[in-house]
């Protein structure tokens, strides 16, 4: 008999692939449930499978920290800064990547992964020396510049990616009724490539609400976004004030999501070109 | 007037010439295609005349007035792309609209335009759709009419056939000549399909790396290639090599009585057409022997393999007029062209039963 005699059988082989399914739902969700029941609970001891009080005490006190309030305000007025100055910064470049040639080429492109290839720590380090002379450190701008640096990547390589797709035939068409190069890169180019744009936008905007190590180092003490925020709570309160705040750092990501969904799945791209 | 005219125009490409010393008339209201295999330097023409490219030398004047220096945007020129012709994020409408809203006309205006465009190439009420929802011929209409709508001075068609169905194909160039008829507008049309080109051209410009062969009307340059290049790229031909020698014309099975010509080495250039293939008696005194070699049946007409002496000729006839494998069959030539070097030294016409010699 062969060692996979079970697949043979329709009824086992779905039972199979079910338990599968199931195994990696679970492996998903497992530590969500958890963190939606240390959220709401107000103790929870160690032999119960669920929290022996229920409550929403810890909501009460987080929203009402004036610490948190503040850190949730650094945090989401340094996201959009930071990605719109990346998108200024990176989406020319992205474009001269994609259309022109020009000494480096492949040299500089590659360079934009620079910043990852050493120790993030060691390189946080070096930049706070840097930005202390520059009296950078515990600043809005500060914070932003630092964070703009890991942002390069993304923001250049995905939204080149974007433009080099776009048919050099459909920009031909649009100048060659009358639009200036500026008119075909926003009437024509762009469009197109949204996708791809807006996807390094969320990512940027994402990794910046998420950044902890930068601005830590450079933010303190003034500037205190809420992964920094996190540290402190985690290490300092009961396990239900990390959890709530887990929650609180989700909702951003799901709205954009949500948000972006239509770019995201978006078909008219590839279908448009027969 | 739109009188195109381009001037010792070439273009090079890593030190190589793409386009060598093109000299082109193209008079007002008229259609010209420019018709070569890939790489013949057709489509550089054509983008230096829209204003993608800029020559490296010589001049283009449109109307009289060099063109050189001015981008693709303020050239009173419209094309028509092979591929990825539409803008797949707008409308039809916005599709067509968008040359007119460059120049600021009324809304008003503007919906009136497209929509006498539309019916103009026979696709009224697809303003609404999306270009993913249009078959390939249905985009390339729109194309058209995008183009059309700005009243362009020159019509530019880059190969705008050559990603449809052969059926397709024929339908929309015939309907692209009608227009263009209707319009009066000036037309330059890019292909590698010389079938496309007889049929649609006032006059064509044979190409062939980056030298103009011939410019002439279709059924001249049909009848009398200029150069043995056009010679093979319009239509079928049997190229038979030989000589001239003490006033006769040897090639192959064929001689020839040319008492003008000097002696030289030339090329016989033989339409299919004008070889006639019957059982001896059928025919005058004077052909050659010939064997049967094989038949391809092309609905209206066959094409008939035929050796005769150490040359395979290719023979068009009519349906049902060939004799099956007869050992004893002939051939007689009615009409020929003489190429010394590369270029058309003569045409020979047969008499009736004159003139060619059984060897």
């Amino acid at each position: 008999m062969k060692l996979t005699w079970f697949l043979e059988h329709p009824a086992l082989r779905r039972a199979v692939m079910l338990s599968f399914v199931l195994a990696f739902g679970a492996f998903l969700i497992m530590p969500l449930i958890t963190l939606l029941l240390w959220a709401f609970a107000d103790r929870w001891f160690f032999p119960n499978l669920v929290p022996q009080v229920w409550g929403f005490k810890w909501w009460g006190w987080i929203l009402e920290n004036t610490d948190i309030t503040k850190a949730a305000k650094w945090s989401f007025m340094i996201a959009p800064t930071v990605t719109l100055l990346s998108a200024v910064i990176c989406l020319p470049a992205a474009y001269a990547f994609a259309r022109f040639e020009f000494p480096f080429k492949r040299f500089l492109y590659v360079a934009l992964l620079a910043s990852n290839a050493f120790p993030k720590l060691g390189l946080y380090i070096a930049i706070a020396a840097l930005f202390f002379q520059f009296r950078l450190i515990g600043t809005f701008w500060g914070v932003v510049l630092v964070q703009l640096i890991n942002t390069l990547v993304t923001m250049t390589w995905i939204p080149a990616a974007g433009f080099s797709s776009v048919p050099r035939e459909l920009e031909e068409a649009a100048r060659d009724l009358g639009a200036s190069p500026l008119r075909v890169f926003f009437a024509v180019t762009l469009p197109i490539a949204m996708p791809g744009v807006i996807v390094a936008m969320i990512l940027v905007f994402l990794g910046s609400l998420d950044e902890a190590q930068a601005t830590l180092l450079i933010g303190a003490p003034n500037i205190i976004t809420m992964p920094v925020q996190m540290y402190t709570l985690v290490g300092n309160y009961p396990e239900p004030v990390g959890a709530i705040f887990s929650i609180l750092l989700t909702i951003p990501s799901l709205v954009l999501l949500v948000l972006a969904r239509k770019f995201l799945v978006s078909g008219y791209l590839a279908a448009g070109f027969k | 007037m739109s009188q195109i005219n381009f001037i010792d125009v070439s273009k090079f490409y890593a030190g190589k010439p793409a386009v060598d010393k093109l000299n082109l008339e193209i008079k007002s209201g008229e259609f010209v295609s420019l018709l070569g295999p890939s790489g013949c330097g057709k489509t550089t023409s054509l983008r230096m005349l829209a204003g993608f490219l800029e020559p490296d030398a010589g001049d283009i004047q449109l109307a009289g007035k060099s063109v050189l220096g001015l981008g693709a945007e303020v050239r009173p020129t419209a094309m028509v792309f092979q591929r990825y012709t539409l803008f797949p994020h707008m409308n039809i409408f916005h599709n067509v609209a968008f040359g007119l809203k460059l120049r600021k006309l009324e809304a008003q205006k503007i919906r009136d335009r497209v929509a006498r465009i539309l019916e103009l190439v026979g696709l009224p009420d697809f303003e609404k759709r999306y270009p993913a929802q249009l078959s390939g011929g249905q985009q390339q209409r729109i194309a058209l009419a995008r183009a059309l709508v700005v009243e362009p001075q020159v019509l530019l068609l880059d190969e705008p056939l050559s990603s449809l169905d052969a059926r397709l194909r024929v339908n929309l160039r015939e309907e692209i000549k009608a227009i263009q008829r209707q319009l009066g507008i000036t037309t330059v049309f890019v292909t590698h399909d010389q079938e496309e080109a007889l049929a649609v051209s006032d006059r064509i410009a044979v190409m062939n790396e980056g030298v103009l062969q011939q410019y002439a009307a279709p059924d001249e340059l049909y009848a009398r290639p200029a150069t043995l290049f056009a010679a093979q790229f319009i239509g079928s031909m049997n190229l038979i090599s030989g000589r001239i020698a003490g006033g006769w014309l040897e090639a192959g099975a064929f001689r020839i009585p040319v008492p003008n010509l000097e002696a030289q080495s030339i090329t016989l250039a033989v339409r299919p057409e004008d070889l006639e293939f019957a059982i001896a008696h059928q025919l005058a005194l004077d052909n050659v022997s010939a064997k049967l070699e094989g038949v391809t049946e092309l609905g209206h007409y066959r094409s008939l393999r035929v050796k005769t002496g150490q040359s395979n000729l290719t023979v068009f006839a009519a349906r049902g007029a060939t004799p099956e494998a007869a050992s004893d069959a002939r051939l007689w030539l009615r009409r020929a062209l003489v190429y010394a070097g590369d270029k058309l030294l003569t045409e020979l016409i047969a008499e009736p039963h004159g003139k060619i010699e059984v060897i």
